[in-house]
């Protein structure tokens, strides 16, 4: 499509053009920053208003033109309109007799035309994109949101600030595509104008425009290809630095930027791309049972102490477990979650921190080593059929309860959803308390629900408060989410299993499966740890399992009580001493330092690493891959995992991950 | 009756050993049958045997003023049972045998002197030694470190 030219006086027809019947979004003038706000006049634009940026600076200078697009980037984009930093997801009740119900909050948002976005932030909606739509869920919310975009009008920048990079990050200055309905670029005189989609040429068509001289072209040209040189900084080599990243993990240099860092987030909240979150239960109005709340989704940032946290602590205990996160995350396992970097090379994690940390600099420095012996796995393509995900729980009621140990009950549940497979887990969620993720320890399907067993640990408040459910009440459930055992590639070969303490619940619904298919699994080796004989989980139902004779059984108990005769050791003693057949699998469930003493265990027993398979814990929040929480190096344990190939987890057993 | 050098040749540890060195080591070995319940040894004994485990469970026990008496660590097939023997220092725990148990004993005072005398012999228990306390140890740790106790 040929280019046309929109002289500066008539901005106001192409303001008007936009706002017919949408809300405009553009830059404007707040608070001494550019940040995008409502649009009603051409006034509303920073006319003649650039900017000056550096680390940890930011300054509005006045232009010596009239221009409204010379700035750089200010610090919102985008991503505030499609992903707000706090947002309702769905409302909950809670009456008196247990019964729940929970009723979804999705927006129904305005038609919204955006003018003024640049190369930089279309790109990071395209990197949002992959998370929130192109996953195996797509969430509705922002999905909606991104309908109602209608209308984009991009402007190319000219005006780049000495924190832009997005030259080196192959993201602009230029817009290719159709990442946006109309491009245009500024010059004096007014705007250069190109439609990219049918609804940009229709827009085009309603422009006083005309066409476009050649010293305009010039000019545009000019502009765009100094921007360019400028965003090219040859400061960041783009290729290969996941591994380089990864490569880098032990590096002097995590030390001293988190001498520097503040772990204020600052840089998470400005960045155009930073997708993690919480939910809370908010505005609960709870009496002894009953009650209402709603859960909303927050903003969260890889530098809070609470993000990743389980059971009250933080598998990244210190600042420099947080800045490296964010670094290998942003710049390198991102590429492995999600097919594309997460950075799009606007500067302004640099420029709004208040310490100055220069994120070129540093991924500079650290990435600067040799390519990694940790393998960084391939990213799932995009889904070209995600299923819907409301992230709104379904009532569900508890048939039963067991009482397994002093701390310990199994959750008799009729669902109506999906059956999960064993390793899976389901979202548990009561209506102003709040929400865990629980793997699954039993199944039985019938016609038109499923009988769930569900062994919980009542460790936090709402755990507790879930083993304090009763028949006839109910809960929430969401689910069933994660990969779980990989029960055909055990077929025919001996299978070691080796549970600890709790860990035992994840795998019960394997070993039924197991016992119950001699002729699929000749061979079946148990090897169950408790902390104590009463800690023993499910004893009554062990012993069925060891009256088939394909099945063997030992358990034991790291503290005898009196009168116990069965085994006192640590686990792994027991794969020490019994002779693991040749060829045999292990699956392995249990808290992570006796997983990864198990997995040397049976090492030294013959089994290797592409034999064994463990199921990692870390805080599932959203279960589907949206919220970030459950970060382990390359992975979402929520949708790479829980169970893993022991291969696949080379950071097992890593300080800081 | 001592046993035969084969009997021995089974324990892995000591399978590399050549056979005049697994002869010696026979020499003073002696195979042992305990029905269940049968006490092996008693916390604060003077210095007594080492012995392997051919085949049962025996547990280990530690007496614990107020609070009865505590199992600490069960001993199965294949395992050594007894390395106090080696240093000549009396019983830090007391073994009793959970079911019927066939043990070899070995004269740990006659094995000391051997092991002084042929240092292959002497490097290799010394090293099965080691490496079972160094399992100990570590499995003593994880026990301490209670893995699956609640936070």
């Amino acid at each position: 499509m040929s280019a046309r030219f929109l002289p500066r006086e008539s901005l106001p027809a192409l303001v008007a053009a936009l706002r017919d019947g949408r809300r405009l979004l553009g830059p404007r003038v707040r608070d001494g920053a550019i940040t995008f706000g409502e649009l009603e006049h051409v006034e509303d634009l920073p006319i003649g208003v650039g900017d000056e940026q550096s680390p940890g600076r930011y300054r509005l200078r006045a232009r010596a033109d009239e221009r409204a697009f010379g700035y750089a980037v200010g610090p919102t984009s985008l991503k505030e309109t499609l992903f707000p930093p706090r947002e309702t997801l769905f409302r909950a009740e809670r009456r008196a007799d247990g019964k729940v119900g929970f009723v979804a909050v999705v927006p129904k948002p305005e038609a919204t035309a955006v003018l003024g976005a640049r190369a930089c932030e279309l790109a990071a909606i395209g990197v949002q994109d992959r998370v929130f739509v192109q996953g195996a869920a797509s969430e509705p919310r922002y999905r909606a949101r991104r309908d109602a975009l209608q209308l984009v009008v991009a402007v190319q920048c000219t005006s780049p600030a000495a924190t832009c990079f997005c030259g080196d990050a192959g993201t602009g200055p230029r817009v290719y595509g159709d990442a946006a309905d109309l491009i245009a670029t500024e010059i004096d005189a007014g705007l250069v104008l190109e439609a990219r989609t049918e609804e940009g040429a229709q827009l085009l068509d309603r422009l006083p425009t005309r066409a476009v001289a050649d010293d305009e072209r010039v000019e545009a040209e000019r502009d765009l290809d100094a921007a360019t040189t400028k965003t090219h900084t040859g400061r960041l080599a783009i290729e290969g630095l996941p591994e380089r990243l990864f490569a880098a993990l032990d590096h002097a240099r995590w030390d001293e930027v988190a001498a520097r860092c503040l772990a204020c987030g600052n840089c998470t909240s400005v960045c155009p791309t930073c997708f993690c979150s919480h939910a809370e239960e908010a505005g609960a109005t709870a009496g002894a049972l009953e009650g209402r709340s709603e859960r909303e989704r927050v903003w969260e940032s890889c530098f809070s102490s609470e993000h990743g946290a389980m059971h009250g602590a933080n598998p990244r205990a210190t600042t420099k477990d947080r800045y490296r996160q964010w670094l290998t995350h942003k710049l390198g396992s991102w590429v492995a979650q999600l097919g594309t970097s997460g950075c799009v090379g606007c500067g302004r994690c640099t420029t709004w921190c208040p310490a100055g940390i220069d994120l070129v600099e540093e991924a500079r420095a650290l990435g600067d080593g040799q390519v990694s012996a940790v393998a960084l796995p391939d990213a799932p393509p995009p889904c070209e059929t995600p299923r819907d995900e409301d992230l709104v729980p379904r009532a569900a009621e508890v048939l039963a309860i067991t009482a397994e140990t002093s701390d310990v009950v199994t959750l008799h549940v009729r669902d109506h959803g999906v059956a999960a497979e064993p390793g899976q887990f389901l979202q548990l969620s009561l209506p102003t308390i709040g929400e865990a993720p629980i793997s699954v320890s039993g199944v039985s399907r019938a016609e038109g629900f499923v009988d769930v067993e569900l062994t919980i640990r009542g460790v936090g408040a709402t755990t507790r408060a879930l083993t304090a459910l009763e028949a006839g009440m109910e809960l929430g459930v969401r689910g069933p989410y994660g990969r779980g055992w990989p029960l055909a590639a055990l077929e025919g070969a001996p299978v070691v299993i080796v549970a600890g303490g709790v860990g035992l619940a994840p795998l019960r619904g394997a070993i039924r499966a197991l016992v119950e298919a001699p002729d699929r699994f000749p061979d079946v080796r148990l090897f169950v740890g408790a902390r104590t004989p009463e800690d023993l989980l499910y004893p009554r139902e062990m012993i069925t399992w060891l009256e088939r004779s394909h099945v063997k059984l030992t358990v034991t108990v790291d503290h005898a009580s009196p009168g116990w005769r069965g085994h006192v050791g640590v686990v792994t003693r027991l794969l020490r001493r019994s002779a693991i057949p040749e060829g045999a699998r292990a699956l392995v469930c249990g808290p992570e330092i006796m997983m990864r003493f198990t997995s040397d265990a049976l090492v030294a027993a013959g089994v290797t690493h592409d034999r064994q398979w463990l199921t990692m814990e870390r805080h599932m929040k959203c279960a589907v891959g949206f919220c970030g929480r459950c970060q382990m190096g390359p992975h979402l344990v929520c949708r790479d995992g829980p169970v893993f190939r022991r291969d696949e987890l080379a950071l097992l057993g890593r300080e800081g991950f | 009756m001592t046993v035969e050098s084969h009997t021995l040749a089974s324990f892995p540890g000591l399978a590399t050993l050549p056979a005049d060195a697994l002869a010696s080591i026979a020499a003073l070995t002696f195979e042992e049958r305990h029905r269940a319940d049968a006490l092996l040894f008693n916390e604060g004994d003077a210095p007594g045997d080492l012995y392997w485990i051919v085949r049962g469970h025996v547990q280990l026990t530690q007496r614990f003023e107020g609070r009865g008496t505590t199992a600490v660590l069960t001993l199965s097939d294949g395992e050594l049972l007894g390395w106090s023997a080696l240093l000549r220092r009396p019983r830090v725990a007391s073994a009793r045998a959970l079911t019927e148990t066939v043990l070899l004993r070995l004269d740990a005072s006659a094995l000391l002197e051997l092991c002084e005398q042929d240092p292959r012999v002497g490097y290799r228990v010394m090293a099965i030694a080691f490496e079972e306390v160094a399992d100990r140890l570590h499995a003593t740790r994880l026990q301490l470190l209670d893995v699956f106790g609640s936070r």
